[in-house]
């Protein structure tokens, strides 16, 4: 159920950085159920639990020195009341009793600060150099790279991909995305969350991309590894090539 | 007990049981009473419930409304009228509201114009329509002096109920009148209403007396049951008023074209057109009724275009015009206008006209294609004739075979009387769910009382006490990992004490702009890329899931998707190519199970008959009699059937489809996909499930997605090139049907869609929160999404619901568990015909029609590495390509 690219593992919720001992992962979105009940959506709750297990299941897996959460870890719309807290301390709680846990700032983290303040917990913003990395969430323009850099890993792009086979039956999974930027590696994992199935980067224009660094790039050379929960860790080949091997136009 | 009414009151005794004012106007006006009236006015006057089922133009609604009167103006006389509403009658449709108002307004002036005559003084009785167009001034109005008859709709009903002030307005009322009670049992809409009767009835603190109104529907007793519901176990009483047949009818099948087979589809369709126009010009007013919107764009069209180029003194432009449900509703007023005024010589509709609103006089009603229904057939046709005694003329003109060979069965079994079944779904946990949300803003309730409520309801009379208790749960924040989510919930629910009610300030804005049981679709216009001409209507689910590059069929024809934008869909033509996406949302009306079924003996009988040698001539002469058909449709109905024979007796094969022996064939296409085809004449809807169920049996058995067609005359599964054709429904047993076609659904287009309209329904995705309309909310989570979440909550109300509703009301699944029953019992089985790379006759419709759906089987995995080694194919062959 995972792949290794070098130094790193990829696994269906996220990646393993092995010269650091490093587990990542991206966009949890916890309390999204809160989201969807504004836009007159009312799922019961029960994702969070998905999201820990998930977490869990890779801390017992890899046994890491460190677990980065990569931006967005609780999905806020408005003020921070107690009750949409709870699964987020909880998380931190939980967590932070086997393993040494920081979180990389994303687009949804601001009512988040303080918690991690008084839970002592890291929080780099815009991003944090680890060894020859440098980790951001991915919803701001690269600016000055560090020196060292020689790889960005992000997330807040929640990339997938939708494939049709022969019958006409579409079925979307999610992936990272390898590629580079001159010479810098750009990596790009998927959303741990349950309710982002994330956007279909075969068939979305360069327009539709969410992170302002991937719009910028040609995705057509960026490698698709399916990251499924069900379906384990596949290399699948470029993003031309799918989009050829599925009949979209390259030129979206 | 449900009743026949069999005393028929004369004229005289009629009007000697009403008010003398009342009779005297009668007496004035209509010198005999019409069928429905001499059954119906006296029992209802007795306070009787009673259903009345009868053709357009026979009287039913001042058969019901002339007792109510005649009380009232009694009490108005008697200056007894309060200030309170004796009456409600609701209609399906807003026209037909304001068509009952002013058919109210007529007798109502006549009668209190007498009454000054004869120096009578009498209280004013007012009737008012209440919709959702009735402006707040006029709600306000409504509220200070109710009207004593209020004209609504269900969904409006449902809103006045908790209506905090005018709700009062209803304890005490003595009547209730369900109009087109038909278009209601069949669908959600309906079991909706139940509901806000018996919560109605619940509020009126008394047993009002209710009447139904339908056109053509069977069986009745089942309809009466519905109208009037249960009390301890048992429906009330309810006496039923049969006269559906009392407009004589003239029924007959024609066929354009001496060939349908080797005749051009072009040659085909014009001379449709040429027979529609020649139908036209030899009546006053024609109703056209086709089975698609687009198509009832192109008859308008080609009829402008004919009637145009004549010499007579028709102003086709004028004259001819179109109603949809796609048309604004300003111009379908327009059109319905114009109708009442005798302005318009053809209107062409696909259902919009079906129900009864007044449209005037029309003495002719054309159909176009099959209604695939008897019920639907004479439905269509009694808007013939608009007055008693006229008769209804019909005309059912047939472009296909299959067409012909079902209308001409149908027109037979209508002149017969043999009308299909209707079918009512039953414990619709969704529409359960929204009415507990709105007595929750009612009051405080005891569960209990309230499930006793409910199960007074006809569809939800063996509702079980837990199935009621977990739409309560689900309602009051349930299912959530903790606890502290029940902030979250609609309603309070104590399941130890056993009471429930409102939670939170929106509860009852929620349910007043959620209610309805309709999904709104939301619809994207499809133009043309290269000439950005407007071809037809796409959902938006279904355009969201395309792809540049995927072809599909809409109206009839292939397309290629090109791109979206915002609710504008681009494609080009791509006419000569084969779909790639199944059409998961066909509008398609399905066959139904006793129509199918007369065919399979149909077809069966003829064939024995050329088998016996008996004379051609003869066989289409009996074939133009029986089903009153012209020759060129009986001599098509017999070549069909006469070359299903021949091509079954090349192949050695002595057996012929029927009701009894199930025709299995695999025919291998061109295009590498072979197709198993299942010659079962048991309704699309049984088709729908059976089909599924063997193609997830099999599906499973070879590891992969396979593709099915669910057709009318039977059903296909699609096998991929290189997966070898195979599979019986012998193999599938009865008993575990359901359990089969639950794990064929999964991840199915069908199965999210209904999902969603589930959850909208049952007030898990509101459409109306908080002041505004809510479109967005699919940006924010799929359906795919929202089901992934909720899939593996045990026992998830809404979830259930729609399997129920996929399985019983969507398709099927009864018959199909029949189906199989018979096969296994030895009362049918299959006929194997070994593999040909030709259809037979039989199932060219089937295998022309492209796919339904597919069954998913194949693991994510094997579709991963499937496509990974589509590319490593590709770069190798990219490889060897620069190589070389």
């Amino acid at each position: 159920m995972s792949v290794r690219v070098g130094e790193v593992t990829i696994f269906p919720h996220g990646a393993f950085l092995h010269d650091l001992g490093a587990l990542l992962v991206a966009d949890l979105h916890i309390g999204y159920e809160e989201v969807l009940l504004e836009s007159g959506i009312h799922l019961p709750r029960s994702q969070y639990g998905r999201i820990k297990l998930a977490i869990l299941e890779a801390l017992e897996r890899f046994d890491p020195d460190l677990l980065v959460l990569l931006g967005d870890v609780k999905h806020e719309f408005g003020g921070a009341t107690r009750q949409e807290w709870v699964e987020v301390l909880d998380l931190m709680r939980s967590l932070k009793g086997s393993v040494d846990v920081q979180v990389v700032r994303g687009n949804h983290d601001n009512f988040l600060i303080p918690i991690l303040r008084r839970e002592d917990i890291p929080f780099h913003d815009p991003g944090v150099e680890m060894g020859r990395y440098y980790l951001v969430h991915g919803h701001k323009p690269l600016e000055a790279l560090p020196e060292r850099a020689e790889a960005v890993i992000m997330g807040h792009e929640h990339p997938a991909i939708g494939l049709r086979d022969e019958l006409g039956v579409k079925r979307k999974f999610k992936c990272a995305l390898l590629g580079g930027l001159d010479d810098v590696k750009i990596l790009v994992l998927p959303a741990i969350s349950p309710l982002a199935p994330g956007t279909d980067i075969l068939s979305a224009p360069r327009s539709g991309l969410l992170s302002p660094i991937l719009s910028q790039l040609d995705l057509g050379r960026f490698e698709v590894i399916a990251t499924d929960s069900e379906a384990g860790v596949v290399r699948m080949g470029t993003v031309s090539q799918l989009r050829r091997v599925q009949g979209i136009p390259a030129d979206l | 007990m449900i009743s026949w009414a069999e005393r028929r009151y004369s004229y005289e005794e009629v009007l000697s049981r009403l008010d003398p004012t009342v009779a005297e106007w009668f007496s004035a006006n209509f010198s005999s009473l019409s069928p429905p009236q001499e059954y119906a006015v006296v029992p209802i006057l007795e306070g009787k419930n009673v259903l009345v089922s009868s053709p357009t133009g026979t009287g039913k609604t001042l058969a019901a409304f002339l007792g109510i009167v005649s009380r009232l103006f009694s009490l108005a006389s008697r200056g007894e009228l309060e200030d309170r509403i004796y009456a409600v009658y609701v209609s399906p449709l807003r026209a037909l509201n304001n068509d009952v108002y002013r058919n109210l307004e007529v007798p109502l002036r006549g009668i209190y114009q007498l009454a000054r005559e004869r120096g009578i003084e009498a209280q004013e009785i007012r009737h008012a329509v209440r919709t959702g167009d009735t402006p707040p001034s006029e709600r306000q109005r409504q509220l200070r002096r109710p009207p004593h008859i209020l004209i609504t709709t269900p969904e409006t009903l449902a809103i006045v109920l908790v209506a905090p002030k005018f709700r009062r307005h209803l304890e005490g009322v003595e009547w209730v009148i369900v109009d087109e009670i038909h278009s209601l049992v069949e669908n959600k809409r309906g079991v909706h209403l139940s509901l806000s009767l018996e919560r109605l009835e619940e509020l009126a603190g008394r047993s009002p007396v209710r009447i139904g109104l339908s056109a053509t529907i069977n069986p009745l007793e089942v309809v009466a049951e519905f109208l009037v519901g249960y009390e301890n176990g048992r429906p009330r009483d309810c006496l039923i008023v049969d006269a559906r047949y009392a407009k004589p009818l003239d029924l007959k099948v024609l066929c354009p074209v001496d060939d349908l087979v080797h005749t051009p589809s072009a040659v085909v369709s014009q001379r449709m057109y040429e027979l529609l126009a020649d139908l036209v010009r030899r009546h006053r007013t024609t109703l056209i009724f086709t089975n698609t919107r687009s198509g009832t764009e192109r008859v308008v069209f080609h009829l402008k275009k004919l009637l145009n180029e004549g010499v007579e003194d028709l102003d086709a432009d004028e004259s001819i015009a179109a109603h949809h449900s796609s048309l604004s509703r300003h111009v379908r007023h327009d059109v319905e206008e114009r109708l009442k005024r005798g302005e318009l010589r053809a209107i062409v509709s696909s259902t919009s006209l079906e129900l009864g609103i007044d449209i005037g006089y029309i003495d002719l009603v054309a159909q176009v294609g099959s209604p695939k229904s008897v019920t639907r057939a004479l439905q269509r046709v009694g808007r013939a004739g608009h007055r008693l005694h006229e008769v209804s003329k019909g005309r059912f003109v047939v472009v296909d075979r299959d067409d012909a060979v079902e209308v001409a069965v149908m027109v037979r079994e209508a002149l017969s009387g043999h009308l299909d079944r209707a079918r009512i779904p039953q414990k619709a946990l969704d529409v359960l769910a929204q009415h507990l949300a709105g007595m929750a803003v009612e009051r405080k309730w005891d569960a209990r009382e309230a499930f006793e409520l409910v199960r007074r309801a006809y569809p939800y009379r063996n509702l079980t006490w837990e199935e009621f208790e977990s739409v309560l749960r689900y309602l009051s924040g349930g299912y959530s990992e903790l606890e502290t989510y029940k902030v979250y919930g609609k309603i309070w629910y104590d399941p130890g004490g056993g009471a429930f009610g409102r939670r939170g300030r929106y509860a009852r804005v929620i349910y007043a702009t959620n209610i309805g049981t309709i999904p709104d679709e939301v619809a994207a216009r499809v133009y043309n890329v290269e000439n950005n001409r407007y071809i037809g209507n796409l959902e938006e689910e279904f355009v969201e899931r395309l792809s540049p590059g995927d072809r599909f069929v809409l109206a009839g024809r292939v397309y290629e998707f090109v791109r979206a934008k915002g609710l504008k869909v681009y494609v080009r033509p791509a006419f000569d190519q084969k779909p790639t996406v199944p059409s998961w949302f066909s509008e398609m009306l399905p066959l139904s199970y006793d129509l199918a079924v007369q065919i399979a003996r149909f077809r069966a009988r003829i064939a024995g008959e050329i088998e016996e040698g008996r004379d051609q001539g003869e066989i289409v002469a009996e074939i133009a009699r029986e089903c009153s058909t012209d020759e060129k449709a009986a001599r098509a109905i017999f070549e069909y059937i006469r070359e299903q024979l021949v091509f079954l007796r090349s192949l050695g094969l002595e057996e012929f489809p029927s009701d009894e022996v199930i025709l299995v064939e695999t025919y291998l296409s061109e295009d590498g996909n072979s197709y198993r085809v299942f010659h079962t004449l048991v309704g699309r809807r049984a088709n729908d499930a059976l089909s599924r169920a063997l193609a997830y049996l099999v599906g499973r058995r070879v590891g992969r997605n396979l593709g099915v067609v669910v057709a009318d005359n039977g059903f296909a599964l699609v096998f991929p090139r290189g997966v070898e054709p195979q599979g019986l429904l012998s193999e599938l047993d009865p008993d575990g049907l359901r359990a089969t076609l639950r794990s064929a659904l999964a991840n199915t287009e069908l199965l999210k869609r209904r999902f969603r309209h589930v959850a909208a329904r049952g007030l898990m995705i509101l459409r109306n929160y908080k002041g505004h309309e809510i479109r967005v909310s699919r940006q924010q989570a799929s359906a795919e999404t929202l089901l992934k979440a909720v899939s593996d909550i045990e026992g998830f109300p809404l979830l259930r619901e729609t399997y129920r509703e996929i399985m019983e009301d969507f398709m099927d699944v009864e018959t199909a568990e029949l189906v199989l029953r018979s096969l296994r019992e030895g009362r049918a089985r299959e006929v194997e015909l070994p593999p040909l790379n030709v259809p037979s006759p039989f199932s060219h419709g089937i295998v022309l029609q492209g796919l339904s759906d597919v069954v998913l089987m194949e693991d994510r995995r094997a579709m991963l590495e499937r496509f990974h080694r589509m590319v490593l194919e590709l770069v190798e062959a990219g490889q060897r390509a620069g190589g070389g």
